[in-house]
């Protein structure tokens, strides 16, 4: 069984998303803040930690660079999505943390495909419609 | 001459006024556009071309040195008498430098310099022109033709040569005189060695006269080379006996106090300009943030039904669609805030002020609220007293604002929960309270709701608040109607929002122009929201920006952000205590503003100590606290000292204090002094003897009661026997003030400071 911590304050991105990467062999649990995210991570590490950067409490680059910072979670794969347009800043965090990121409003096939190559199971656990 | 000019003074020289030349065009226009008069003699100039070929802009140089480009020689058709004289260095790789000098027979000018910089390969920017400082003045380039003996030796020789030949000629004659006498005197002989003394100590003498001129002189040169050089500090000139010179250090003195204060005046607007800029890159990020979220739902929610039409269940199908929708309406909400923001902003908006009776509104208002707060399952009551005092006000936007208030409220209150909406009449205003019982909002974020974007860029601390440009809308709304908007709340028990309108406005509304830069930005805090609302409202209807904050914490790093010329703070805060308030403020880096206290009676000596500038007792008066932003706000670009003048006949000089860079504050009674010494921060006071005879008592309790203790001068007509006694007596220094000539006093100050600034400096 496959864990992904999913973190995001939009109520509907995160249901949007918990649907979009639901699968057989994967359980997805949702947090809503940067603390909520460290919190799962700590309880259990995950195979995948996907957040957004814009969160109250603690925000996304905060809650990634507490996790790079530990021992046990500083290969996690993580996944930053962020409405956050700045390539700059992206750029850098890309660089500097070794993460994924993507920017919102981002294509869901895309980001299923990338969770599966990091998951490396099957990309299509849910039939296409054609 | 010129070729001796060391390259690094050349490069410091270019860059300059490299930012300057940005401005200037192309060489050729350049030349052409500069007024080549005959003042600019011996103008050195730099041009760096944007040319891969040297020769190319050679040839310009050339057409524009013995063409027409130069209007003087060829108006007074002496073309021919000119020579240039070419000089070139530094070929290499990467570019040359021609220099060409100029010399005029007839006229003996010379000096006259150009040089070209090539880059090689040429630089993809704007050619500069770089004008450098004139080097050679007139006096310089005529020295073959001076008619002065002893040119270019010291003033000191000069004297003492004079003095030398003076005395020389005064024996020699009076040896002649004697000579002729008494042709066989034996005396005669001693003509030579007396001579020699006399020019000996005459040289001595002549020295000695001059040497104070000479220090001076040496002083004022490296106080104008201080000025020069921007931001050092500034270094005083020293006293001088004599008249002339006299004055000319006073103009100095008028010269550097201005160029000071225009330096600080740059520099404002310096500020201004980089934080409009910080503004609007900030809004752009926020903006496409918040239209990126709603998208991001429709697009994910739109893919997934796409692609899982059949597998889906029918009921998800429909939750998906109302999600798209409702994200829809988010978007479009967002975007008419926007528009309803910026059309505020722009002032584009058609106001409908009129006075009237605003219970009708209001009730109107409330009357949609009732089906949503039955919906669910909120208790919702209105209290408005019929009927209400006029109020000029515009009806439909006031019904925004409670729409506004109201969905808010509805938004947050959870099902069984209350909101009312309340309206009182508080002495010359009526209050609006939404008060509900939602989740409530932290002190800290206060005052950040109201902002425009900023709750957003908080991101740690804003999105639970969610309240996006509504309040904001609220708040300009409000502010139009010379009103003011503030929330109390308590976390975790609700919040309750008060709009106040005036009902009787002190004067028409200003016309807000949206190009008018406001006079200046205070940050107001204090603990007690409403106290705060209404110094605000009091500043903006003086054109003065206001943020507020109503804890120290926020105070701290809204100051910190920068941008803010005065700060009016209460010490009595919730979450820091007052001294250690008042050495954060102070110590913040960069800090520009000035800082003013309101508070209950404290210890004034204590807190200017502390670096506070004034002092405001509550209740303060509208005026008191209007005339302490107005110190404070010149204070800021002021240079010199703040000085009490006590009188109302030293109202004269006023004008000419400033003018030497002191700021003024005119007390036209001792009443009036005593409390402006006790809460300003001030360096000395001017008194005019009129108000002296029945006031040394209190004079002397001014001397005592100020902190510093501050240099009290008594400014009279002419000085009689009385009150050089008094004078003695009290340690006071009296300045003699006949009428045009105001700037007497005002070198009198300008001394002072000085003073001031030695023992700084020790």
């Amino acid at each position: 069984m496959k864990r992904i911590v999913v973190c995001d304050d939009e109520l509907h991105i995160l249901e949007g998303l918990r649907h979009l990467l639901r699968g057989p062999d994967r359980k997805i649990v949702i947090g809503h803040s940067g603390v909520d995210a460290l919190e799962q991570v700590r309880q259990e590490v995950p195979d995948l930690l996907i957040i957004d950067i814009m969160m109250p409490k603690m925000d996304g680059i905060q809650a990634v660079a507490t996790l790079r910072e530990q021992e046990e979670t500083r290969h996690l794969p993580i996944i930053i999505l962020t409405a956050k347009g700045h390539a700059r800043d992206v750029a850098m965090v890309q660089e500097v943390w070794n993460v994924r990121v993507m920017a919102k409003p981002f294509e869901p096939a895309k980001l299923r495909q990338l969770v599966a190559e990091i998951l490396e199971t099957e990309p299509c656990t849910v039939p296409s419609s054609n | 001459m010129t070729q001796d000019r060391s390259s690094a003074t050349e490069r410091e020289a270019i860059h300059r006024l490299v930012e300057l030349a940005r401005k200037d065009g192309r060489p050729d226009a350049f030349m052409a556009k500069r007024n080549w008069s005959r003042y600019m003699l011996g103008l050195p100039l730099d041009i760096t071309a944007d040319c891969e070929d040297p020769n190319a802009v050679w040839a310009g140089i050339m057409h524009n040195v013995s063409g027409g480009g130069i209007g003087f020689w060829s108006k007074r058709d002496v073309k021919s008498n000119t020579r240039v004289f070419v000089r070139e260095y530094s070929r290499d790789g990467g570019g040359a430098w021609i220099e060409c000098r100029v010399a005029h027979s007839t006229l003996g000018l010379q000096g006259f310099l150009i040089g070209a910089r090539f880059e090689n390969p040429a630089p993809r920017e704007q050619p500069t022109i770089v004008e450098t400082p004139v080097e050679l003045d007139r006096q310089t380039a005529q020295e073959p033709g001076s008619r002065a003996l002893l040119p270019r030796r010291s003033l000191s020789t000069k004297c003492a040569f004079a003095c030398a030949t003076t005395s020389c000629l005064g024996i020699v004659f009076a040896a002649w005189f004697c000579h002729t006498l008494w042709p066989q005197n034996w005396l005669f002989w001693l003509v030579p060695i007396s001579t020699l003394l006399a020019s000996g100590m005459g040289a001595f003498v002549g020295w000695c006269i001059v040497d104070d001129e000479i220090r001076f002189l040496k002083g004022l040169r490296e106080a104008v080379c201080s000025l020069a050089r921007s931001g050092g500090s500034p270094v005083p000139v020293p006293e001088t006996p004599s008249r002339e010179l006299g004055e000319l250090r006073q103009a100095f003195m008028e010269l550097a106090a201005q160029s000071r204060r225009r330096e600080g005046e740059q520099r404002l607007q310096r500020e201004k300009l980089e934080e409009l800029n910080r503004i609007k890159s900030n809004i752009l990020s926020v903006v496409s943030h918040d239209l990126r979220t709603p998208l991001t739902s429709i697009l994910l929610y739109a893919q997934m039904l796409k692609e899982e039409l059949q597998s889906l269940a029918e009921e998800d199908q429909k939750r998906f669609l109302d999600i798209i929708a409702g994200e829809c309406n988010r978007l479009s909400r967002l975007v008419d805030d926007l528009l309803e923001v910026q059309r505020l902003e722009s002032d584009r908006i058609q106001w409908d002020i009129k006075p009237q009776d605003l219970s009708e509104t209001i009730r109107t208002g409330a009357r949609v609220f009732e089906a949503m707060a039955m919906g669910k399952e909120i208790a919702f009551t209105v209290e408005c007293p019929e009927p209400l005092p006029t109020v000029e006000a515009d009806s439909e936007k006031i019904s925004q604002v409670l729409s506004n208030l109201l969905s808010n409220a509805m938004k947050y209150t959870q099902s069984g929960g209350e909101v009312a909406l309340s309206v009182e009449v508080r002495g010359a205003n009526i209050v609006l309270c939404v008060a509900d019982n939602g989740p409530g909002i932290p002190r800290d974020q206060w005052d950040v709701i109201f902002d425009r974007f900023t709750q957003l860029t908080h991101s740690t601390q804003s999105r639970n608040s969610g309240v996006g440009l509504g309040l904001n809308i609220v708040k300009r709304i409000v502010e139009r109607h010379g009103g003011a908007v503030w929330v109390d709340s308590e976390v975790g028990e609700g919040s309750r929002f008060f709009v106040s309108l005036p009902t009787k406005v002190k004067r028409p509304l200003p016309e807000s122009d949206p190009s008018d830069a406001p006079v200046g930005r205070v940050l107001v805090c204090d603990a007690d929201p409403e106290l705060a609302a209404m110094i605000a409202q009091s500043l903006q209807t003086e054109r003065y920006e206001v943020r507020l904050a109503y804890s120290g914490k926020r105070l701290l790093a809204q100051a910190e952000e920068g941008q803010i010329d005065v700060v009016i703070t209460d010490v009595l805060l919730p979450d820091m205590d007052s001294s250690e308030l008042l050495a954060h403020l102070v110590a913040l880096p960069h800090r520009t503003f000035r800082l003013i206290v309101h508070s209950y009676a404290c210890d004034t000596r204590q807190l200017k100590r502390q670096g506070v500038d004034a002092f405001l007792e509550r209740p303060t008066s509208r005026k008191e606290l209007l005339q302490a932003v107005t110190v404070a706000m010149q204070k800021r670009v002021q240079t010199g000292l703040t000085v009490l003048l006590v009188g109302r006949q030293l109202r004269p000089l006023a004008p000419a204090l400033s003018r030497a860079g002191h700021l003024p504050i005119i007390a036209e009674d001792f009443e009036t002094a005593s409390r402006l010494v006790c809460d300003y921060s001030l360096n000395a006071a001017l008194i005019a003897e009129g108000e002296l005879d029945e006031q040394w008592e209190r004079l002397r309790e001014i001397g005592i009661r100020a902190d510093d203790p501050i240099r009290l001068m008594i400014v009279c007509e002419n000085l009689q026997k009385r009150q050089k006694l008094l004078a003695e007596e009290y340690g006071l220094q009296t300045v003699i003030l006949e009428p045009g000539k105001e700037s007497v006093v005002a070198a009198e100050v300008s001394r002072l400071q000085e003073s001031y600034l030695e023992r700084m400096r020790r």
